[in-house]
């Protein structure tokens, strides 16, 4: 489990983190969403010691990470912007990997890059973008670490690899109790990966919850009632946003989808459509329930 | 204990491995330019040479100033980078292990970089006949190096955990190694004499005999020993010092220790930044300033506007270089700061300390003073090469009294005279130097000259004293002298060596003892004794009446290789013979500080078209070891026989004459006529 507590840290006169307080269970998919600049890529470096915190704690398994070797062993770190050294290949690449990491698999990592159909003896800086990000990708995984963090995990990688390098990443978890910790600007790339979604705003965790959660509770229905009607007509139900158009009203409704809907028909309806919810716009629903406007946010 | 939370081999091997080009390079380089130089540069043509400190060591000095940063960089070059400190700082290492691990990879190069070049002059001086390199000096290059470089290196590292760019680890390491030596040589300099950039001013002592019963002796300057491996900080001379030795390596540990702490410490967000701090930044680019403004201002009396006006560009493209985001008017404000002060401080400066003022103490001993004295005669040889110190005192008036009125005289005599070339060549003086021992118990050491005319009472003193004699026969005969390096040499006006020749060096000492008189001490034959000591290349200058039985064995002993090159045509054999009867006498030219052996001291400036014909003319001429035989050294007169140096004829009778034609011309030019009547009378009679 990593417990982040009252973290804070600036680059000079700019505050990156303030306050920041979460906690990630183990053998579970976090994903931090955020704007460009809203501080994910810092909370990452300093969750892996890259950055020392101004002030305030990370806790790994109940042990401090600064300056703890023998922890860092349980940690791998994918960042935004990758390194690979000059003139390497994906092999050497490897034994580098190798040689920090007790556990590397250097067999599974034969695999996947056939899986992934990456040379290993080519130089990765001739690498494609696409492919570059999934022979660190594959070398973090390889390490067998209980935590890995991939920082803007699937960017540049097409959505046939993105789907696979899922699978890989979703099979490491049953393998060894992985905890994956991943960052986005763009929520559609995490919501069907995430088991938990934090968005950060401004240095701070503005809002978490389990997607499973956020997926059943909220829903969206299309309705057009006999008579005249407006958001009081659905006071009973916890509403979170109403738009009417004409004589038909978009709701979105948070609670027991079968229970409110119910509460719906017997309203008799002339329209009534229950439609799926993206998780784009349950954080947006989310977001104008405790005050903010999404377009400040993203 | 878990050796491996300090140093981690394996992160050290991938540091090595994705490095191992340009390492390799870095590890060959220095003795591979050291072999280059002393294939091309140090080795001599035709004879065998003696290398000095400098010259088996330059490669590797300037390669002080490159290679130790050139590691750092290497080894700890990812924290200029914001993609690789992500890379390697998420690695399951932590930041301490990181810097020793990487500390211990570069002394492991360092040293190895310095093995291989003491491996390499070693073989060199086995395997080029052509050179001589003492083994002591090679391990002292090898002990003066190994620490020079690791203290680069400590340096570099700990401005590396300052910098947040390559150029800014330079800048910072440059300021850490010479901005407290150079403020406080400056200030030294300046204090004593008002001269920058001036190596003379590093003369001793000087002794200035302006009264008749005074000697003013002026107090040395005080050359502090900072670190690097240099008696002051902009000079090359290389030396080898305990004391900065001792400071190097203790200064080292501390910079080791302090970049450690600094390391954990680092703001890796720093990367690609010069500093996190503007302020910081503006002011270490003053600090690179400062120097450059107060040389240009002191190095004239007004300051060269174009220098300026590149220092100033200097400083505004280190901002685009390290740091783009600084505001101008901060680098503005910066620059008229650093200019205000630097110039207050030379204004004050200059001001406490007007020009042409010297500032060092003076000590007079009056000649009642003085009771004993202990001397050494000068060998005018080059300065690195000392000889041992006669610590005999001699309590004796009539010597004390020459000393003063000689004294006084050679200093008139040099006032009087404005051409350092007819002090050469006419009437030269002879440097000595020794101890005062004055009767309120002080030791005061002294410089002092005497005019030839004079030497001969000088002499006659000191020969009538037995116990001076015999100091300086054993100081001669000193046991590690002779059995320190087997190796003598004849100096007949080049350096003529003869390599691993026990018998030689055992018989001339041995023959130097016996023969050892008056004459000895004002010799025409003198033997270097080369060897290396405390530290030193001493080449041991022993004059010495050589009796025909040394010479035949020295000529016995020479070497093919010196026999082969040494002489013009036909001339070769004749030298044996030449050296074989003593009649070495003759015209020896260009060679001024060989006065002592050479009867014609001097160029045949005017008449070198004379000497050149002749010797075309007779350079197939059978020498006749039974006839009066003249050598002439030739140097710089055709570059055909640069390499040959020695040309010997019988023809005596003909190069008096060109000797008297050069004689007249000199008459000409009417210097000094009353000496030169004198020198032609000598040598033409």
């Amino acid at each position: 489990m990593i417990k982040i507590t009252n973290l804070n840290k600036s680059f000079g006169s700019k505050k990156v983190l303030e306050n920041l307080n979460c906690s990630i269970k183990t053998n579970s998919i976090y994903g931090f969403v955020g704007a460009n600049g809203a501080g994910k890529s810092t909370l990452l470096r300093i969750i892996n010691d890259v950055f020392k915190a101004d002030s305030g704690t990370v806790e790994i398994d109940e042990k401090n990470i600064e300056n703890n070797q023998e922890l860092k062993q349980k940690l791998v770190f994918i960042p935004d912007d990758l390194y690979f050294f000059p003139n390497y290949t994906l092999k050497d690449m490897a034994e580098f990997y190798n040689s920090m990491y007790k556990d590397f698999d250097m067999e599974y990592l034969k695999k996947l890059a056939e899986t992934l159909k990456l040379d290993m003896n080519s130089k990765i800086q001739n690498f494609s973008k696409g492919m570059k990000r999934q022979c660190a990708l594959i070398c973090a995984i390889c390490t067998n670490a209980d935590y890995m963090f991939f920082d803007e995990t699937f960017d540049g990688i097409d959505p046939v690899v993105r789907g696979l390098l899922k699978k890989i990443i979703a099979k490491q978890m049953e393998k060894k109790d992985t905890t994956i910790i991943m960052t986005s600007h763009n929520l559609r790339e995490l919501e069907d990966i995430c088991d938990n979604l934090a968005l950060i705003y401004k240095g701070g965790v503005l809002f978490e919850s389990e997607v499973s959660t956020l997926k059943t509770n909220v829903f969206k229905v299309q309705i057009s009632l006999k008579d005249n009607f407006d958001k009081d007509t659905f006071k009973d139900l916890e509403v979170m946003n109403f738009k009417k158009i004409g004589s038909v009203a978009t709701i979105i409704i948070k609670g027991d989808k079968e229970k409110e809907v119910e509460k719906l028909q017997a309203l008799n309806p002339i329209i009534l459509d229950v439609l799926p919810v993206t998780l784009e716009e349950m954080f947006v629903y989310e977001m104008e329930v405790l005050g903010y406007e999404f377009n400040q946010v993203f | 204990m878990n050796l491996t939370k300090y140093f981690n081999f394996k992160y050290l091997k991938e540091n090595f491995k994705k490095s191992r080009g340009i390492l390799l390079l870095i590890t060959i380089i220095v003795p591979l330019l050291t072999l280059f130089s002393i294939l091309f540069v140090n080795k001599p043509a035709s004879y065998t040479k003696i290398l000095e400190l400098i010259e088996i060591s330059w490669v590797n000095m300037f390669g002080m100033y490159i290679i130790p940063i050139a590691i750092s960089f290497i080894l700890f070059g990812y924290v200029y980078k914001k993609t690789s400190v992500d890379f390697i700082n998420s690695m399951p290492i932590n930041r301490k292990t990181i810097f020793i691990t990487n500390t211990i990879g570069g002394i492991l190069l360092i040293t190895l970089i310095q093995i291989l070049t003491a491996v390499t002059l070693l073989l060199s001086s086995i395997f080029i006949k052509e050179v001589m390199i003492f083994t002591g000096m090679i391990i002292d290059v090898f002990i003066i190096m190994w620490i020079a470089y690791l203290f680069m290196f400590f340096t570099a590292n700990l401005a590396m955990t300052l910098s947040g760019t390559f150029l800014t680890q330079i800048a910072l390491t440059m300021i850490i190694l010479f901005i407290i030596p150079f403020c406080l040589t400056t200030f030294n300099l300046l204090r004593n004499q008002n001269v920058i950039i001036n190596e003379t001013y590093a003369e001793d002592d000087s002794t200035s005999i302006e009264k008749d019963n005074n000697i003013t002796i002026m107090e040395t300057i005080d050359n502090k020993e900072y670190t690097l491996p240099f008696d002051i900080i902009w000079n090359t001379n290389l030396s080898f010092s305990n004391t900065r030795n001792a400071k190097m390596l203790i200064l080292g540990i501390l910079y080791f220790c302090l970049g450690l702490y600094l390391f954990q410490k680092r703001k890796m967000e720093n990367a690609e930044e010069s500093f996190s701090k503007v302020k910081v930044h503006l002011f270490v680019k003053a600090l690179t300033v400062f120097p450059l403004l107060v040389l240009v201002n002191l190095a004239s009396e007004s300051p060269n506007k174009f220098l300026i006006l590149l220092i100033i560009i200097y400083y505004f493209v280190y901002d685009y270089i390290v740091r783009r985001k600084v505001k101008l008017k901060y680098s503005v404000l910066g620059l008229i700061i650093t200019l205000a002060v630097s110039q207050g401080i030379i204004i004050g400066i200059k001001n406490y300390y007007p020009t042409n003022t010297t500032y060092r103490n003076s000590i007079e001993i009056a000649r009642e003073e003085v009771e004993e004295v202990s001397l050494n005669f000068d060998d005018n040889s080059y300065y690195l090469r000392e000889q041992p110190e006669n610590d005999y005192y001699m309590k004796n008036k009539e010597l004390i009294d020459l000393i003063f009125d000689a004294s006084k005289k050679s200093y008139e005599f040099s006032q009087k005279v404005k051409s350092m070339d007819v002090i050469d060549g006419v009437n030269s003086m002879t440097l000595f130097y020794g101890n005062f021992k004055c009767k309120d118990g002080r030791i005061v050491r002294f410089y002092a000259e005497i005019l030839k005319e004079d030497e001969e009472k000088f002499l006659d003193i000191l020969a009538q004293d037995e116990n001076f004699m015999k100091s300086i026969r054993n100081k001669y005969m000193e046991k590690s002298v002779v059995t320190f390096d087997n190796h003598v040499m004849l100096d007949i006006g080049e350096e003529l060596e003869l390599k691993g020749k026990n018998a030689i060096n055992n018989m001339t000492l041995k023959e130097y003892y016996t023969l050892y008189n008056k004459e000895s001490l004002n010799g025409y034959y003198p033997l270097y004794f080369n060897y290396y000591k405390d530290h030193n290349l001493v080449s041991l200058y022993v004059p010495i009446n050589i009796s025909s039985e040394v010479l035949k064995t020295i000529a016995d002993n020479e070497n093919e290789f010196i026999n082969q090159n040494f002489y013009v045509g036909d001339n070769s054999k004749g030298n044996r013979f030449v050296i074989n009867y003593g009649i070495m006498a003759g015209p020896l030219g260009y060679d001024r500080n060989n006065a002592e052996f050479s009867n014609f001291s001097g160029n045949f400036s005017y008449t070198s078209d004379l000497i050149e014909e002749f010797i075309n003319e007779n350079k197939n001429e059978k020498i006749d070891p039974n006839q009066k035989c003249y050598a002439i050294q030739l140097t710089g007169i055709n570059s055909d026989y640069n390499n040959q140096r020695i040309f010997f004829t019988n023809k005596t009778e003909e190069i008096d004459a060109i000797i008297r034609k050069e004689m007249s011309f000199y008459q000409s030019i009417n210097y000094y006529d009353k000496d030169y009547d004198q020198e032609m009378n000598y040598y033409v009679e």
